[in-house]
């Protein structure tokens, strides 16, 4: 779990609200600017009842939601949120299931293998090297490495059994070498842009963003190295590129078929001949942004992509709780 | 004779006096207004000038009118994750 659960973008929202004159409902009533949990409830029974009680009628989801999750009940009463089908994040959590998925569609997958720790000196793989393992269930790119041999392929398999910290399967896939570029995709709903209001029917993406600066061929933690100093907005003319256009329409199709109600960012990367294809589709994007005085450089990814349409943190903040939908 | 003049005289004059009289409170009312208005207005555009965040939407305004909004961050790992790790 990520230390302080998501309290710092969850502070970094509602600041941004606040800021906006949106009415917002924090756990103290005067919260200090630089306190995340001054701002935010837990995501237990008690912390929603708790904010519900206070006079709370939309929960921002800023948690990793999953089957069974406590808000699950208040959604079925009837509260309105913003985020994800908690279910669906649970189900599309899994790095398998979700590229199957995409993968059966048509939409380009790498080619990847499951390995446990039964077949861990066993296992053959029918793409070459270098390789990335990965955990099934991940965070970023905890846990992520490139390998170049069968060897040490098996050698860091079983250290990563051992730690215990990722579980009894891992996950390799082929490593492509070309560029590394991630796109955010919006649900469909009213949105404002540019001061015009208007009604997007479908799926629809923000500005690719590329990642430069890798570690070792992995874009690094956004805990370690703030993305502004390592992404950056397509220029108008990559975003004119075919290829960029193709991928766009081919992550919107990705978040049409996990049913996403909130933004979720694809990482995608090229390979040798420039190709594309889609490696992490991310449920719960880093929703982290400029907005508290003392966090200028938090801006996350989907932050950088929504500045290329015009939109601040805040705009994009506004037009996120605009999405917000209940059952 | 003068009499009738001058009491038709005083009735001009006075009936002078009573249509000047009369819309005065009422012009009195309107100027206030009108001069409270124009402070309110004054005041609000000053607002708009000092922030972008004012609600230019519809949209908007209705939200800030009738919702209240509570971020929730996360607390445990979820049981898949868990389930995971403990096997």
């Amino acid at each position: 779990m990520k230390p302080g659960g998501y309290s710092d973008s969850g502070g970094d929202i509602a600041y941004s609200l606040q800021q906006q004159s949106i009415p917002i409902i924090t756990p103290v009533q005067n919260p200090k600017i630089a306190r995340d949990l001054d701002w935010v409830f837990p995501d237990t029974i008690a912390g929603i009842q708790s904010a519900i009680d206070k006079g709370a009628t939309i929960i921002w989801l800023n948690t990793v939601l999953y089957k069974g999750h406590p808000i699950e009940d208040f959604i079925k009463k009837g509260i309105s949120v913003v985020g994800q089908i908690p279910e669906d994040v649970d189900l599309y959590d899994d790095k398998f299931i979700t590229n199957n998925l995409l993968k059966t569609n048509g939409l380009p997958i790498p080619k990847s293998a499951i390995i446990t720790r039964e077949n861990v000196s066993s296992y053959l793989l029918d793409f070459p090297f270098p390789v990335v393992a990965k955990p099934l269930r991940g965070r970023g790119s905890q846990g992520v490495s490139v390998v170049n041999s069968n060897e040490a392929l098996t050698v860091l398999l079983q250290q990563m059994f051992r730690s215990k910290s990722y579980g009894e399967a891992l996950y390799v896939e082929e490593f492509l070498s070309g560029q590394e570029i991630t796109i955010t995709v919006m649900p469909k709903g009213t949105y404002t842009i540019s001061g015009i209001t208007e009604t997007k029917n479908d799926y629809w993406a923000l500005p690719p963003v590329k990642r430069f600066n890798h570690h070792n061929g992995i874009a690094p933690y956004n805990g370690t190295v703030a993305v502004i100093n390592n992404s950056e907005v397509l220029t108008d003319e990559e975003l004119q590129q075919t290829a960029i256009r193709k991928l766009c329409k081919q992550c919107e199709q990705a978040a049409k078929l996990v049913n996403a109600k909130a933004p979720i960012r694809i990482d995608c990367r090229a390979n040798e001949e420039g190709k594309y294809f889609l490696f992490d589709l991310n449920m719960k994007p880093n929703m982290t942004g400029a907005s508290r005085p003392h966090r200028q450089e938090q801006d996350s990814l989907t932050a950088l992509a929504a500045r290329k349409i015009g939109w601040s943190f805040d705009h994009l903040i506004l037009n996120m709780l605009h999405q917000h939908w209940k059952e | 004779m003068a009499n009738a003049v001058y009491v038709a005289y005083r009735m001009v004059t006075m009936h002078h006096l009573f249509i000047l009289a009369v819309p005065l409170p009422f012009r009195y009312i309107r100027i206030v207004y009108i001069q409270q208005m124009t402070k309110k207005h004054n005041k609000k555009n000053k607002n708009n000038r000092k922030s972008d965040n004012f609600p230019d939407t519809v949209q908007t305004y209705n939200l800030i009118m009738t919702q209240k909004v509570a971020i929730i961050y996360q607390t445990e790992t979820p049981p898949a994750k868990k389930a995971l790790l403990s096997r």
